[in-house]
């Protein structure tokens, strides 16, 4: 079929992933992009593990659009994964084509973020990757579990921008 | 379909907030806990839980023999046409019957659902993941 979900998520593959989107979408393994993953083989080794008996491939950046196009043309389908809306744009600058949406799940704090909605954070840098992907026509939203409301990017940017100016 | 959930002291409300973490708010799953001061509420509560619907129920214990799954399966005996009770409650064990809802599932599938997650839901950690890549496209 295609790849049924790309999501950010900071933890990449663990409970909300596994049990509940893995229920609402179709799916036959996960292809996880990230340069800071692939070199983790603890981390590896988990994410493994959490899938439990669904396929997972760690690729680079740099394979990645490589990787989206053979999951696109594939018969099975997948979830495409990153831990940052950062890798995400560096993908569709290097042409990459996952579809025309981005769902985002919990991305934790980290230095120089700002803890814009319950279990989201964002620095400028992510700020900017939403900002260019939002531009070329992807629908990004917000929704931890396919069971809550959906927040669009408009909506977190207008939040984002008014704590930043209160920080100021 | 409905799930009762029901355990000593405030397991049964924790578990329950566990699953809306995981697979959000589901307004077929109630719970009932037994409290340490309690004099025989229960019985009465756990009446009006059951008797507030219809539709069949499946419920799920903490331990078998305990005074929650007693009046459970006192429950069960009087109408084994609309009661189902499972014990050894966790997680994987509401998540699964907990999901099935949206399917809705007959009350012996729901039951037999209940009891495998839950002895799969055991296992141990074990070192014996390759790191190897395994997808196939």
């Amino acid at each position: 079929m295609a790849i049924t979900l790309a999501r950010v998520d900071d933890r990449v593959i663990h409970g909300q992933t596994t049990t509940r989107w893995s229920k609402e979408r179709p799916i036959d393994g996960f292809l996880v992009v990230g340069d800071n993953i692939i070199h983790d083989k603890l981390r590896t080794k988990v994410l493994k593990a959490a899938a439990g008996d669904l396929k997972v491939g760690i690729f680079s950046d740099d394979k990645g659009p490589e990787i989206i196009k053979k999951g696109m043309k594939s018969k099975k389908n997948f979830f495409l994964i990153s831990n940052s809306p950062q890798t995400f744009a560096k993908l569709l600058k290097m042409g990459a084509n996952w579809g025309k949406e981005l769902n985002v799940g919990p991305m934790n704090t980290r230095e120089g973020s700002i803890v814009v909605e319950r279990t989201l954070a964002l620095d400028d840098k992510d700020y900017e990757a939403f900002e260019y992907m939002y531009n070329q026509g992807i629908n990004i939203y917000f929704q931890l579990i396919p069971d809550e409301k959906q927040k669009t990017w408009p909506e977190v940017k207008k939040h984002y921008n008014e704590l930043k100016a209160k920080e100021a | 379909m409905r799930i009762l959930v029901t355990t000593h002291g405030n397991m049964a409300k924790g578990i329950c907030s566990s699953y809306e973490m995981l697979a959000g708010s589901n307004n077929k799953i109630d719970y009932l806990t037994l409290d340490p001061d309690d004099t025989g509420q229960f019985k009465q509560r756990l009446t009006q839980k059951i008797e507030q619907d219809q539709d069949d129920l499946l419920i799920l214990c903490d331990i078998k023999g305990g005074s929650p799954y007693n009046e459970c399966f006192t429950k069960y005996l009087e109408n084994p046409q609309k009661i189902r009770v499972v014990s050894g409650l966790n997680l994987p064990m509401l998540l699964e019957v907990g999901l099935s809802l949206l399917s809705e599932p007959s009350l012996d599938h729901i039951t037999d659902l209940a009891e495998k997650a839950g002895r799969k839901g055991v296992c141990v950690a074990e070192d014996s993941v390759s790191s190897d890549q395994d997808i196939e496209f």
